[in-house]
């Protein structure tokens, strides 16, 4: 089950353009976004800016939902809600991603004829509607309360039994995908409370109540299917073909919905809308499965399909895209300053497993962005997805490159994670970036001699278990052709010793041994003690 | 004199910035130095650009004139040049070009079925542009022309099969390095801007990506994943002799040479947020550009200034805003540029080396700012002030109007 989950957010310049007063008021902070910084010495940024003290118990965000939830006769808790399920309180500046959804505006990512119905219900200019926070607000609420009415709910409900308005309002036509998103998204938000903090204050929170929505429940598990991921959910999308004969997946493409979950899949699963994607992941880690991978989704539209065009210029150069990439969409907007870290950890352990099925390097050239591929004018998935981030987390979840089964020890610890790698060498080694084709960014080397002053490599293991240890170092004329290795348990105990020849086999791995080594902080040394008139090369171990 | 291979890669993921990847990147292209391209000769009357009808009035931070823009640095009125970028006041992505002190806009070359993104200027006038068109039912193209900075007129395409990304040239060559999908997942080829057929000069299913041809034309780095994830290799520039650069378990990539071919600067991830590094062109002596930041600021975009000394970088906070800064190698001092807060993009260095352009966003609008390199008179200055979104600029020196033959 998952948590409530508190969001701290930088003030994004995007926030704090909300409007500038909007802000001031929002948070205490003072309207500082359009300054300049002419006197700033030349320091790093940092990352606590000068921060007002946030009102106390609720933000003035809360007050201003219960001002437009008070005026339409809606509960305030269910408009802040929904806004809270849409976009996590971000003001979406006309977000478009999906072939036939009309631009999301404002954080009730209100679009097309709903946002028009909205604004006239509620009086106000269309363009105040999409970009300004009390009008938004008030045009979200007064919309609610027309749905509700036509229902028969009326002002005095339980907060339950408005459910059936909330699902309406969504604009989500799929009855599964509705009661995903009103119980998943909507209640349960309500249900575990939600907050959002900037570094200026808290921006609106909702205090946890036990609520049950009157609404089906989502069917939950009965669609777990025949998926190609096994965390999937099935929902089965009409919108695919095959790929080319002989054509595979090379290269992912990461979206944004520009949307939440719940609209996302849904939409992408409804036949009308013409596109698709393989995979939706949601802003609190669910993932659903839409295209089997082995087939052509439609995730990239500006793409060229020959068979529509009388088979011509049918070679690589005509290709589309979408004959050898799998799309992941994500719940959200391109715009938000953050992606919770559910969703990035669920889709990184998403794409771990895809690039092992398809055999794709973990890099930034094979896991891209929507923009990457496509020079038009979407942005998904965003300026803020954390590239670096994801890279890393999908190698981890592979175990590769720390993290999981292996562990890379370098001779730099600027490049080694401090939980599991450490490398310690005494004032006889020297550091060195001299001899080309060393791992990371240099190595050390000392003259061999009869002394145990040798380059230590740490790593930590969880538990107990043989590993195999590998070796990288830099070749040349004057290296041992000796050179030994030996390994240590956690205790101190000395597991074993080999010697490898460093006069050649440089810039790559070379196997050293394989070794039962123990929990806790084990370790390869590098040692001098060999013969002299050499010199041996520490530049790092990987345990695998 | 030279522009300097002040065009880095841009990697940067934005608003409409979601693009700058693929079309932009590092063409070295030094502007005035010769380089003829394209088969097609042009025109050789000397008229001064036609000033577009929709010139836009240019704002500094303050106020929202020219006049204001040249009161607030009287200096760039005086700043050799012109700065091209990418506008989308239409609607779809054109080059326009602006003075630097935010007068003289133009639109240099829009067209109503594609997108044009300008790489930089590659001499005698003439601007190589990445075009891209597609759509439901056509083919998704990226192809590689050439446009007449003056006169906006278009010669033929020089490259049109396969999506063409990251078009490198040394400064005055008649060929470029590419990266492009035409027959594999991606590759590099040489592309001469004088005739003949592309050169395929790399070969591996996993791809090599991002060429940077060599101030001297005779090296070629680039970034490869042949061996699981991106590294930095370096090869002749007729293909062959590759050797690897770099070797770490994250990625390597970006790779910028110096404008004296000494010393390449790159992106890497071995540190865990990406950072920018330095190193020789054999691959030793790889360090760190810049000392401690916090953890999760990253660096991005470095592009050396013409004479080599200073690089300009964008440094990234956690929340996706940044400035530009510049830095000096050698002491290893840094120092911002660019005003606190908003989200900075692309700087491109001016040719006499004393000025920055770069993209700043706020609230989802792009627009051009030029700041001094040492900030030593005012601060950023506001040259363009459309609500459309203008990014991607590029400094070109004075449009020579004398194109060979």
């Amino acid at each position: 089950m998952r948590q409530a989950r508190t969001i701290h957010r930088r003030d994004s310049r995007r926030f704090a353009l909300l409007s500038i007063a909007a802000m001031a008021a929002l948070a205490g902070s003072p309207g500082c976004a359009g300054e300049e910084d002419e006197g700033a010495d030349p320091q790093p940024p940092s990352p606590s800016s000068p921060s007002s003290p946030s009102s106390p118990g609720g933000s003035a965000l809360d007050a201003r939902f219960a001002a437009a939830a008070a005026e339409f006769g809606v509960p305030t808790v269910l408009l802040e809600a929904w806004a809270y399920a849409e976009t996590g309180w971000s003001m979406i500046p006309g977000a478009s991603e999906l072939e036939g959804l009309e631009p999301a505006w404002g954080m009730l990512a209100l679009r097309g004829a709903r946002l028009e119905r909205a604004a006239a219900l509620a009086g106000e200019p269309l363009d105040a509607v999409r970009r300004e926070v009390d009008a938004h607000l008030r045009a979200g609420a007064a919309l609610l309360a027309d749905l509700a009415a036509q229902q028969g709910i009326a002002a005095g409900d339980q907060l339950g039994a408005w459910a059936p308005a909330i699902a309406e309002a969504s604009g989500i036509a799929d009855p599964e995908a509705q009661a995903q998103f009103v119980h998943d998204q909507v209640y349960a938000a309500i249900n575990l409370g939600a907050a959002v903090d900037l570094e200026s204050g808290r921006l609106a929170s909702i205090e946890p109540q036990d609520v049950e929505a009157d609404f089906p429940a989502p069917r939950r598990g009965a669609d777990r299917a025949v998926v190609d991921y096994p965390p999937a959910i099935w929902h089965a999308s009409p919108n695919f073909n095959s790929r080319p004969s002989g054509t595979g997946a090379e290269l992912v493409v990461i979206h944004t919905c520009e949307g939440n979950y719940a609209g996302c899949w849904s939409w992408l699963a409804n036949s009308a809308s013409g596109v698709s994607a393989h995979y939706v992941v949601a802003e609190f880690g669910e993932v659903s499965q839409l295209v089997r991978e082995s087939n052509r989704a439609w995730h990239i539209a500006a793409s060229y399909d020959c068979s529509l065009n009388d088979n011509v210029n049918c070679g690589r150069n005509g290709q589309s895209s979408n004959n050898f990439t799998i799309g992941i969409e994500h719940g959200g907007f391109a715009s938000q300053s953050s992606f919770p870290g559910a969703q990035i950890d669920a889709s990184a352990a998403l794409a771990c497993d895809i690039s092992r099925d398809w055999g794709m390097p973990r890099d930034r050239n094979h896991f891209v962005g929507h923009g990457q591929l496509q020079p038009f004018n979407r942005t998904d998935p965003g300026p803020n997805w954390p590239w670096t981030t994801y890279v890393q987390k999908m190698n981890a979840a592979c175990g590769t490159g720390g993290g999981g089964g292996e562990i890379i020890v370098d001779s730099n610890n600027a490049n080694n994670d401090p939980a599991e790698a450490e490398v310690e060498v005494s004032a006889s080694w020297t550091s060195s970036a001299s001899t080309p084709g060393y791992y990371g960014s240099g190595y050390w080397f000392a003259e061999t001699a009869a002394v145990s002053d040798g380059a230590v490599f740490r790593f930590h293991l969880d538990e107990a278990g043989a590993r195999t240890i590998d070796a990288w170092w830099t070749s040349g004329a004057n290296r041992s052709p000796s050179a030994p290795f030996v390994a240590f348990d956690a205790s101190g105990n000395t597991l074993g010793s080999a010697t490898r020849d460093q006069r050649s086999g440089g810039s790559q791995w070379n196997t050293v041994g394989t070794w039962n080594f123990s929990a806790g902080w084990n370790s390869v040394v590098v040692s001098r003690w060999t013969g002299s008139g050499a010199v041996v090369i520490a530049d790092a171990i990987r345990v695998r | 004199m030279r522009s300097g291979c002040d065009s880095p890669t841009v990697r940067i993921r934005g608003r409409t910035s979601a693009v700058i990847a693929l079309a932009a990147a590092g063409v070295c292209a030094c502007a005035g130095e010769a380089g003829e391209p394209a088969a097609a000769s042009r025109p050789e009357e000397a008229s001064r650009p036609v000033e577009t009808a929709r010139a836009a009035p240019a704002a500094s931070v303050a106020a929202s004139t020219p006049a204001a823009a040249a009161a607030a640095d009287p200096a760039l009125a005086a700043l050799p040049g012109e700065i091209v970028f990418v506008s989308e006041r239409a609607g779809r992505a054109e080059i326009h070009a602006i003075h630097p002190d935010g007068t003289g806009h133009r639109v240099i070359a829009a067209a109503p079925d594609a997108d044009l993104f300008p790489t930089a200027a590659s001499g005698a006038g003439w601007l190589l542009a990445i075009r891209t068109t597609g759509g439901e039912t056509d083919a998704h193209r990226e192809e590689l022309i050439a446009i007449d900075q003056a006169d906006r007129a278009a010669a033929p395409p020089i490259l049109t099969a396969g999506r063409v990304r990251n078009p490198s040239q040394a400064p005055g060559a008649p060929w470029l390095a590419v990266e492009t999908d035409r027959e594999s997942f991606r590759d590099i080829y040489r592309v001469s801007l004088t005739g003949g057929a592309p050169r395929r000069l790399t070969d591996s299913p996993h791809g090599n990506f991002e060429p940077a041809v060599s101030p001297d034309g005779r090296l070629i780095a680039f970034t490869s994943s042949r061996d699981g994830n991106a590294e930095i290799y370096v090869m002749a520039a007729d293909g062959g002799r590759e050797a690897r650069l770099t070797a770490f378990h994250r990625d390597d990539w970006s790779p910028v040479w110096s404008p004296a071919g000494d010393t390449l600067a790159f992106l890497s991830a071995r540190e865990g947020p990406a950072r920018v590094f330095l190193m020789r062109p054999d691959g030793t002596e790889q360090r760190r550009l810049l000392g401690d930041w916090d953890a999760e600021v990253e660096e991005d975009a470095p592009a050396f200034s013409p004479d080599g000394v200073l690089l300009a970088l964008v440094v990234r906070r956690a929340d996706g805003g940044g400035e530009v800064w510049v830095a000096d190698p050698r002491t290893g001092k840094r120092w911002p540029v660019s005003a606190a807060g908003a989200r900075d993009s692309s700087p491109a260095w001016s040719p006499d080396g004393h000025y920055l352009v770069y993209a700043s966003e706020v609230d989802g609008q792009s627009d051009l700012f030029v700041a001094r390199a040492d900030r030593a008179r005012g601060g950023p200055v506001r040259i363009t002030a459309d609500a459309a979104q203008d990014w991607l600029p590029r400094w070109t020196a004075p449009v020579s109007r004398a194109p060979r033959r």
